[in-house]
């Protein structure tokens, strides 16, 4: 059996590379990919915890949060969509008509 | 292995449930009924009013508190109906706002009126949360549904803008929230509150906890703006509907802090809540100094009412962190802190009213020049925005004075130095924040306008004008009856 | 046992260490004299014949939004399904069969789920968002 670490350590990764990429990348889409990355990071924290403890509440809260993800996502997307409507682009950056 | 539901536990959660039902019930009319968004307004308010009624009912037949509903997930207390009070009036007074706001501008969809009520449920849910799993469900309910209002004025380039970038720096700090949730279920193999509140302690220095905490803490930080992680609010809240603004400052806020409050009595625990050690006080300390300090400060040189509003807002959050810091040391001091969610939502209600009455069509008339002269052709409102920010600043004798009064005095019950520290911090906070409340009101009564604004007329926005400055008034001068019930609202009460 | 690895570790510094240093060498001492030729994407010595970025219809993107929804709440028949035969039986499941009674427990809860998803199926379907165009 695959220690609980590795498992733990893995999610960590794929939760990091998320935040990383939500930082960094500037196409709107791959930043909301990198969210449900980080989401994803944490479902294989929480069903990696499940195992170590033998039980099922932790995969049963990752079925939740796979859900919210996708709740998450639709919104997202439909913003986006209503953005695209004044204006084509999908750059972040070009997202900041309010300065200060 | 037998599965059941109580059917009992849905009787005492019945508003809630009524009003998700309701909100899906106006969502469906409109898609079917199309035609004249007015008819939702009216409909989102009886709901509202429904629902409301069942929570007075709860109130009032409330003998004991009920911890177990759903094996545990969901509590009924006092503390979760009175904030249950205050989303619902606040819903009732946005829905009237938005009302006259969403014919002036144009965009008269039932949609906007079913996504409030869909908000309202997830911050009911919120308050009434036993477990964490519940807490992330009406926490994402209120915020999605937000986020959408946030973005719901069709083609305005700003509100779809201001609803993205909202929508991304949420769905992050909900990401970490969840991370927090999810180590803090590796080290305690519950997620449960009240387990949590008697595991906790023993395990508060392992490194997975304290990180599992911090990100919490932070996710929570987000949603009510405190100071490291309020660089969204401006921007959210200037681009927003103003209904919806008004409706994010009153009601998001106080659902955040209702929740932020059963965190601190079931999470950052009271054994571990004293200054001195490394408990938690201090970082919420520090965090109420941040907030309430750079909240006031940005705010000074604002020239746009609507985010001058937004920053006065992330300062307010400081000080009712001195009520989170006061709670945790003492949970029976409730009353105060509650007293000032109540004071400080009617007056932002009747603020940000005040700032979509004054806009027309395709103009906002956000910023000050805007506001020249409005005292000499509209003096009854010109007065009743007196009010608001009088009460927004503490004068008397307004809400705001014995908000702050109570509050105040419950910091300085403990004799601690950090205690009185924090309140000559905020105490000069307030008077630093009479210079940018002045200023709309120099606008209104001692410059003169280039152009007599052209107000909505519509009747609902003055009826809540009405409704909310004689809430300020009566909060201001005869506290003692909401006091009263404030102090009744008691977590497990 | 970790220290087997420091080597890689090492290797990885000075792999990222070299690249950074040649590259901040690069643009401090390098001439930059960028022309619009310059800065067109190579395409193997041709002119690009078209913008590289596509713009997708939006339809896509309503379409993609509605799948999501829909396809995800497929991952709660899962669950359900596996535990079918427990949450219709008021006793003991024993060996496959159920002893002590039926309940309807477990269909009422999956109706409803199914009557929620209904709604928002209507809904989209009267707001026209099945249609193309």
């Amino acid at each position: 059996m695959v220690p609980t670490g590795y498992v733990l350590v893995l999610a960590a990764v794929l939760f990091l590379l998320g935040l990383v990429g939500v930082v960094l990348r500037r196409n709107v889409i791959i930043v909301m990919m990198s969210v449900e990355l980080m989401l994803n990071g944490v479902n294989m924290t929480l069903i990696g915890f499940a195992r170590a403890r033998g039980e099922m509440f932790g995969q049963a809260f990752s079925f939740m949060i796979i859900a919210l993800a996708a709740a998450e996502a639709a919104v997202g997307l439909a913003i986006l969509v209503a953005i695209f409507r004044t204006r084509r682009t999908v750059n972040v950056d070009e997202i900041s008509l309010m300065r200060h | 292995m037998s599965f059941s539901l109580n059917p009992a536990d849905f009787v005492h959660l019945a508003p809630v449930l009524f009003l998700t039902v309701w909100a899906c019930l106006v969502l469906l009319a409109s898609a079917i009924g199309g035609g004249h968004g007015r008819h939702y307004g009216l409909l989102a308010i009886l709901g509202l009013i429904l629902s409301g009624l069942g929570v007075a009912l709860s109130w009032v037949q409330h003998v004991q508190p009920a911890t177990d509903l759903f094996a545990g997930m969901m509590v009924v207390d006092r503390f979760a109906l009175f904030l249950d009070m205050i989303f619902i009036i606040a819903g009732i007074l946005t829905a009237l706002v938005a009302d006259a706001y969403l014919e002036e501008h144009r965009f008269t969809e039932g949609e906007f009126f079913a996504l409030l009520l869909l908000s309202i449920s997830g911050m009911m849910m919120m308050v009434h949360a036993g477990d964490l799993v519940m807490f992330v469900i009406g926490l994402e309910t209120m915020s999605l549904a937000i986020y959408a209002l946030v973005a719901s004025w069709p083609g305005q380039r700003r509100s779809a803008e201001a609803g993205f970038k909202y929508f991304l720096m949420g769905a992050v700090a909900s990401a970490f929230l969840l991370y927090g949730i999810a180590l803090l279920y590796g080290v305690t193999g519950t997620t449960n509150l009240a387990k949590l509140a008697g595991v906790i302690n023993g395990k508060a220095g392992e490194p997975l906890v304290l990180v599992g905490m911090f990100m919490i803490l932070g996710a929570m930080g987000f949603k009510v703006a405190l100071v490291p992680f309020h660089m969204w609010t401006p921007d959210a809240y200037e681009g927003a509907p103003t209904p919806v603004t008004g409706f994010m400052a009153a009601a998001v806020k106080a659902a955040g802090f209702g929740a932020l409050l059963r965190l601190v009595a079931g999470l950052f625990s009271a054994d571990a809540w004293t200054f001195g050690s490394t408990g938690w006080i201090n970082i919420f300390w520090v965090l109420s100094v941040l907030t309430m300090t750079i909240g006031n400060i940005s705010a000074l040189r604002q020239n746009n009412v609507k985010r001058m509003l937004a920053y006065s807002s992330i300062a307010h959050a400081g000080y009712l962190l001195i009520g989170v810091v006061v709670v945790g040391l003492d949970p029976s001091q409730m009353g105060a802190v509650l007293f000032y969610v109540v004071a400080y939502a009617v007056t932002t209600l009747g603020a940000f009213a005040v700032v979509a009455w004054i806009g027309s069509r395709d103009v906002e008339r956000t910023t000050l020049e805007d506001w020249y002269g409005v005292a000499k052709h509209h003096p009854a409102v010109a007065l009743a925005m007196m009010l608001f920010l009088f009460s927004l600043g503490g004068l008397p004798p307004t809400a705001g004075f014995f908000a702050k009064f109570y509050l105040f005095k419950a910091a300085l019950s403990f004799d601690s130095p950090q205690m009185l520290t924090l309140v000559l911090i905020a105490i000069a906070n307030s008077v630093v924040s009479m210079y940018y409340y002045l200023r709309p009101i120099v606008a209104m009564y001692f410059r003169e306008g280039a152009s007599a604004p052209k107000p909505l007329t519509s009747f609902s926005v003055y009826w809540v004008l009405g409704i909310t400055s004689a809430l300020v008034l009566i909060l201001g001068m005869a506290p003692d009856a909401t006091l009263a019930w404030a102090a009744q609202a008691l977590m497990g009460g | 046992m970790l220290t087997s690895y420091l080597p890689l570790l090492v290797l990885l510094i000075v792999a990222v260490g070299l690249v950074g240093v040649f590259t901040i060498l690069a643009s401090l001492l390098g001439p930059s004299r960028p022309t619009p030729e310059k800065d067109i994407p190579y395409e193997s010595g041709l002119d690009p014949a078209s913008s590289p970025k596509i713009h997708f219809n939006m339809q896509f993107y309503r379409i993609a939004l509605l799948f999501l929804v829909f396809d995800i709440e497929a991952a709660f028949f899962y669950p359900w399904a596996v535990l079918y035969r427990d949450l219709s039986c008021k006793g003991q499941v024993i060996g496959g069969a159920c002893h002590g009674g039926a309940t309807a427990f477990g269909i009422l809860v999956m109706a409803v789920f199914l009557t929620i998803l209904i709604l928002a199926l209507t809904y989209v379907w009267r707001k026209r968002a099945l249609e193309w165009d």
